[in-house]
């Protein structure tokens, strides 16, 4: 379960967010909806403890993330959670097969088998040997699904996972996360998309920092 | 999978680091050849004492058609008198002296001022360590003629005879090889020395240079070095990482800088001193390691300037 109370985060002047408070239950989808600027995006970074918040806490199944060192938050995103960008996020001159390799690398050890399967579980196994800046977008995020998934998190935060994509591979994308949370892995997506938010178990509407229903 | 990425990473930006291992290799090889260029002195100076024993009697360059005769000095007493004698190849010597004049036939020649010294005139005979022998009077106008020259093989040599261009800086004085061959040799000094000051002067500069090289790639790889701590990389992940591109520069570097070492230092020592270097192992052993000690500097900043970067802030969507 992962949970957020009241949670500030400024910057400087800025309140990006402002006393929020959020319950998601493992095996929940949540999507989570905002204008530009509202503090989705910073939410999440939060979560994934990207980022530590100005006060208040958060905490994923019981351990507070919030408080941890910057070396037990990166030891926590490599365990526990798989990450999915807007802009993909891949090493663009490492191939797509070495991109999620790499996580691999990153979590403990590198199999090249077990990274072929989980790009053959995105359709991307035929482009394995690809330059990942020579793929397409939708072939990208496919990648960066296929990395996010190879070290098996329990959850998967994505940030605007469809925003850079055409409508068809929205399609395969949104697929692909009905498969995980079929699967009970928990899902925060952020998302401008209607389609997409509408997907998930439960919509979450931030505006100018604040959580607008719970 | 390290390796992997170290040599894709390396690939992808060969542009960058090439002027950098090129810029380092190059002012650590002209240290290099400074260092080569002062051994290889050192080498030719012990070789040819070696060669040639410690005093030396020269005779003028046109005189000595190649090389030396090695010459081993005795006492020895003639007629009741000590007398130096001159073990050598008599044919030789004379063969190297073409100005010498010697009167009459003998085994051994006596000097024209020992001769007159003992009243021995060309064609006397005279006893030498048991056995008499018939003696010509030899005029050198060196100090030959106070010697008694006795065909044979030196044992232990005491003296050689050398061309040199400088004749009249030497004759007569007995002159140590080793401060002839110091005086001969000098300008290698000299060019160690320029070297060296030169090396000093580019390895700085590279250096520097290739700080601010590292400095501008680690602002490109911002994002790179995000991502990889978004998926969870810690600062030893990251640290290995750059470190291991580092020593994989430095090892190149190092490598080239020896290569570049060994060309000039022969071009150098070839066109001055007619010679190949000498080369220890400690010259690659010490390329390796500054190689290493630069890179490390290098990576070092490389790594300072990727910690203060925010994670969140690369990350976030443009």
């Amino acid at each position: 379960m992962i949970e957020l109370r009241e949670v500030v985060k400024r910057y400087g002047e800025v309140v990006a967010l402002d006393g929020v408070s959020l319950k998601v239950e493992a095996g929940e989808w949540v999507s989570i909806m905002g204008p530009s600027g509202s503090g989705k995006s910073t939410m999440l970074h939060l979560i994934a403890g990207l980022d530590t918040p100005t006060s208040g806490s958060i905490l994923v199944a019981g351990e507070e993330v919030s408080a941890m060192s910057a070396e037990a938050r990166a030891e926590f995103r490599r365990c526990r959670v798989g990450m999915v960008f807007q802009q993909f996020h891949l090493i663009p001159y490492l191939t797509a097969l070495e991109n999620v390799m790499l996580a691999q690398y990153i979590h403990s050890i590198p199999d090249e088998d077990e990274a072929l399967l989980a790009l053959e579980r995105v359709g991307m196994a035929h482009r394995a040997r690809a330059e990942a800046a020579k793929l397409s977008g939708g072939e990208q995020q496919r990648v960066a699904i296929a990395r996010a998934l190879v070290n098996d998190p329990g959850i998967i935060l994505a940030d605007e996972p469809t925003g850079n994509l055409d409508a068809g591979n929205e399609a395969v994308v949104l697929e692909l996360f009905r498969e995980l949370a079929e699967e009970g892995r928990t899902l925060l997506v952020v998302t401008h998309n209607a389609e997409v938010a509408g997907a998930g178990d439960r919509v979450v509407r931030i505006h100018h920092g604040r959580i607008e229903n719970g | 999978m390290l390796r992997r990425l170290v040599a894709t990473s390396l690939r992808h930006r060969a542009r960058l680091y090439l002027p950098m291992v090129l810029a380092v290799a190059l002012s650590l090889a002209l240290a290099g050849t400074a260092l080569t260029v002062g051994e290889s002195f050192a080498y030719i100076v012990e070789e040819k004492m070696e060669m040639y024993g410690a005093n030396v009697i020269l005779t003028e360059v046109d005189e000595v058609p190649a090389g030396g005769v090695a010459v081993e000095l005795r006492s020895a007493e003639l007629e009741g008198s000590e007398v130096v004698v001159a073990v050598a190849d008599v044919e030789a010597l004379l063969a190297m002296n073409p100005a010498w004049l010697v009167r009459g036939t003998g085994d051994v020649l006596a000097g024209a001022e020992v001769a007159e010294r003992l009243g021995i005139a060309p064609g006397d005979r005279v006893e030498l360590a048991g056995d008499e022998r018939v003696v010509a009077v030899l005029e050198s106008g060196t100090e030959f003629d106070s010697y008694l020259v006795v065909n044979g093989t030196p044992g232990e040599v005491d003296m050689v005879l050398l061309r040199t261009e400088e004749p009249e800086r030497y004759r007569g004085k007995g002159v140590v090889l080793e401060e002839m061959l110091r005086a001969k040799y000098a300008f290698l000094e000299g060019v160690e020395s320029l070297l060296a000051q030169v090396s000093a002067v580019t390895l700085v500069t590279a250096l520097l240079g290739a700080l601010n090289l590292a400095r501008m790639d680690a602002g490109t790889r911002r994002r790179e070095f995000g991502i990889l701590r978004a998926m969870g990389a810690g600062r030893r992940t990251l640290g290995w990482l750059v470190l291991s591109e580092y020593l994989a520069l430095a090892l190149l570097t190092g490598a080239v800088a020896l290569v570049a070492t060994l060309v000039m230092s022969s071009a150098v020592l070839q066109a001055t001193a007619g010679t190949a270097p000498v080369m220890d192992a400690g010259i690659p052993l010490m390329l390796v390691l500054f190689s290493l000690l630069s890179f490390l500097v290098v990576g070092a900043a490389y790594l300072g300037e990727l910690r203060r970067q925010e994670v969140a802030e690369e990350l976030r969507g443009e």
